[in-house]
């Protein structure tokens, strides 16, 4: 037999006799072993910032993806494992692609976010008639930036399903460090510039190498152009701007 | 028709000439025409939706009291809050059952995003809900009516299978032939000129403007007495429902019930 | 009696079948009685003329006259119903004059079987004959295939049902003048009211020995139009026209012969037209 603590380890419908499920307690340290994101919402609009971990001189730093686009005025940043991020993304798309189609209207951001986590919580023994669920939890966190009727909203999606919304957030490795950078220099009128160097000064004391143009990421959404990604360009003058400033 | 005498006996009668033998084709229509007519038209602040209140198959009178109106997406039973009309001519059961559906899709948008729906929303939707039973319509004509973003009056109309279009008025259902040259008239101004502007054909057309809202109501009672005199299955009541910034007023009125 | 001209049949068969649908006929959707009492008889019917689900006549006539005191009630074809009693009605007269007697009605029903059955029920017309002659009160139902009914009471057309539904309910033996025309009215109003293909007024026409016959056209009027709200009136000029020519009386004289008398402007005024009386 084993020990009675690792019975509740396997059944992911299981829980503890304490009230926990350990598995998706599990899913959310996988989170903390993933690279570092951060999202600032102003009112102007929304950042998001990654760290992209250039493991190899050898590795093409663009086809790291760890910021992308849902709809015209919807993106997301991710950490964790990014295999299970392509899954809720693509379902995020539908379920955006499919608002539109039936109420020529975007979808809100927080319909978005719950849409996504409404898939997080397929998991667990499918019934004989069911379509077939999921074997685990995601191991993946999402950072969700839009901008809707109700202006810049930022959100935080987790494997349990739960979802909230932040003024800022920081999730994966580096999140302790971050959150209490952020938490210290967040305020309300932030400018969207502000923001910017907000998020890539703050991955830059949570990351292990030097940040550079090339192992960071920037996205905006904002009421005029959507979500964008930064091009090498952006985050060329980003980073200078970075440097500058210090 | 199977002879007794058998086929190669067959006698040259013209009525007991054999068709092949007993094929039989069975046929089942599920539709039904209910009669009635429908009415819409918007205004700068205000939407009006009209219709009768008769219900018909062939030349009976199901009901005197059946409407074809409705409020989608209210709070209660009694529509109460509801920010959108739907009225539906035509064959009364499909209508019924998407006036179900549209409610309930409008109900549970508003729980599931936190804001009612808008009229443009709520009009696209109509749409994708009727051309999802393409081959096997709702044998209805939808009129929806609301006030849009900008509180001005939009009114959408459907065929049966979900194309539509944004108008200033619309009649639908058995004597919309009859009314709706009358609202291109009296609404749109249609073949109006003004008078002594040109000569001959080259005259200035009287430009339409949104109409007052008694005006509206004035226009809509004169076009239901007028098609109750001419068309035999509109008549013993008049439904008309108003949408403003206020909310939605309900009037009835009677109509001759010959 | 020439007779009908089949001339343009083969060619109407043939376009028929390749989809060319029948004219459509105006019927006269309608709800026609009659009903016995003790000196007399009388019929009534609604005033609506149909095609298909239009009103093409609010206020038609229904009751034929066919001799002083035989009258007819008509439903089906108009056009049938309306040619078939003028038609029996000359035949009527002639027979009339031959023999020096007064017209019965079983001379007349028996004529319009005949009639009808010799066109197989292509004539579509479905008839109420009632009236008075020296051997009592007759009153019969026609079908356009040429049966016939004599009853006490008797309905006809697509309210027929409506209408019987009142006699059914509250006819009784030895109905005076009166009774018979208010049950006769009230059978009539149950069609104009429940039956979709009748409708507007009803008309009465009265048959007594040695009564003049009486037509009360339009004896109840349950249907009147209500006042529309607006004014339709066209400022002059509203509409636009492809050419003008103007021909000056003077003109015109040298075709016709002109006399002005006193007029009303307001003579074209179509709110005051009544157009169906």
């Amino acid at each position: 037999m084993f020990i009675a603590r690792s019975e509740y380890d396997r059944g992911i419908n299981t829980f503890s006799p304490e009230g926990r499920l350990f598995q998706v307690e599990y899913s959310l340290e996988a989170i903390k072993l993933g690279s570092t994101a951060i999202g600032v919402a102003t009112s102007e609009g929304v950042i998001l910032g990654v760290e992209k971990r250039v493991t190899s001189t050898l590795l093409e730093a663009s086809s790291v993806e760890k910021i992308v686009e849902i709809d015209q005025h919807i993106g997301c940043a991710m950490s964790g494992l990014q295999a299970d991020a392509r899954n809720l993304v693509e379902h995020a798309r539908v379920e955006c692609q499919n608002h539109a189609f039936h109420y020529a209207e975007p979808l809100r951001v927080e319909s978005t976010t719950q849409a996504i986590c409404d898939l997080a919580l397929r998991f667990g023994e499918s019934g004989d008639d069911e379509e077939s669920v999921m074997s685990r939890p995601f191991g993946v966190a999402l950072l969700i930036a839009g901008f809707d009727e109700d202006g810049p909203q930022l959100y935080h999606a987790e494997p349990s399903g739960t979802f909230y919304r932040y003024d800022a957030k920081a999730i994966g490795s580096g999140s302790e460090g971050a959150q209490a950078e952020l938490q210290n220099e967040y305020h309300r009128s932030l400018t969207l510039p502000e923001a910017e160097s907000l998020v890539l000064k703050t991955l830059k004391q949570v990351m292990e190498e030097k940040l550079d143009s090339k192992n960071v990421q920037l996205a905006s959404v904002t009421k005029e152009k959507g979500f964008r990604i930064y091009n090498d360009e952006e985050m060329g003058q980003a980073v200078a701007q970075l440097g500058g400033n210090q | 028709m199977t002879s007794l005498i058998g086929q190669s006996e067959n006698i040259g009668y013209s009525f007991s000439e054999p068709t092949s033998a007993n094929v039989k084709q069975h046929s089942f229509y599920p539709y039904t025409d209910n009669g009635g007519s429908t009415l819409g038209i918007t205004g700068s602040d205000f939407a009006i939706l009209a219709g009768d209140t008769r219900s018909t198959s062939g030349y009976n009178i199901n009901s005197r009291m059946v409407p074809k109106v409705f409020k989608i997406g209210g709070d209660d039973e009694t529509g109460d809050g509801a920010q959108i009309l739907l009225s539906v001519v035509g064959f009364a059961a499909d209508g019924n059952a998407l006036k179900e559906k549209l409610d309930t899709v409008v109900k549970m948008y508003k729980y599931q995003h936190g804001k009612p729906m808008s009229v443009s929303a709520c009009a696209q939707r109509l749409s994708t809900i009727l051309y999802e039973k393409r081959f096997f319509p709702y044998y209805v004509h939808a009129i929806l009516a609301g006030l849009d973003e900008e509180g001005v009056g939009a009114l959408y109309s459907y065929d049966p299978v979900g194309s539509y279009e944004r108008e200033q008025c619309r009649a639908a259902g058995a004597a919309s032939s009859l009314i709706m040259p009358f609202l291109d008239n009296q609404v749109n101004f249609k073949n109006q000129y003004v008078p002594g502007s040109g000569e001959g054909h080259a005259l200035e057309p009287v430009k339409a403007e949104p109409l007052p809202k008694e005006t509206v109501k004035a226009l809509v009672r004169d076009a239901f007495t007028s098609a109750v005199e001419r068309h035999i299955e509109v008549g013993d009541g008049l439904q008309l429902m108003i949408i403003t910034r206020e909310g939605i007023e309900e009037i009835y009125h009677p109509l001759k019930k010959d | 009696m020439p007779g009908f001209d089949f001339s343009n049949y083969n060619r109407n068969a043939a376009l028929h079948a390749r989809g060319v649908p029948l004219p459509k006929a105006t019927s006269t959707g309608t709800t026609i009685v009659g009903c016995i009492y003790d000196k007399g008889v009388v019929i009534a019917a609604d005033t609506r003329a149909t095609s298909g689900p239009i009103v093409a006549d609010k206020n038609c006539e229904k009751l034929h006259y066919i001799a002083p005191k035989i009258w007819c009630a008509g439903a089906g074809t108009a056009a049938d119903t309306e040619f078939t009693t003028a038609l029996i009605s000359s035949n009527v007269e002639l027979h009339s004059l031959s023999t020096g007697r007064d017209p019965r009605v079983i001379t007349c029903m028996t004529m319009l079987k005949q009639h009808l059955f010799r066109y197989q029920g292509h004539i579509g017309a479905y008839l109420v004959v009632a009236g008075v002659d020296p051997t009592g009160t007759g009153l019969y139902t026609v079908h356009a295939h040429g049966s016939t009914d004599k009853l006490p009471y008797v309905t006809m057309g697509s309210g027929s049902l409506a209408a019987m539904s009142v006699f059914e309910s509250t006819w009784q033996p030895d109905l005076d003048r009166q009774g018979a025309i208010d049950i006769c009215a009230e059978a009539i109003k149950a069609g104009i009211f429940n039956d979709l293909g009748s409708g507007s007024n009803v008309d009465v026409c009265v048959i007594e020995k040695d009564q003049p016959t009486q037509l009360l056209r339009n004896y109840m009027k349950p249907n009147d139009r209500p006042q529309k709200e607006r004014n339709y009136r066209f400022q002059r000029g509203t509409t636009a026209y492809l050419d003008q020519r103007v021909i000056s009386k003077e003109d015109m004289k040298k075709y016709v012969t002109i006399e002005t008398l006193s007029g009303d402007d307001n003579l074209a005024a179509g709110d005051n037209m009544e157009v169906d009386s």
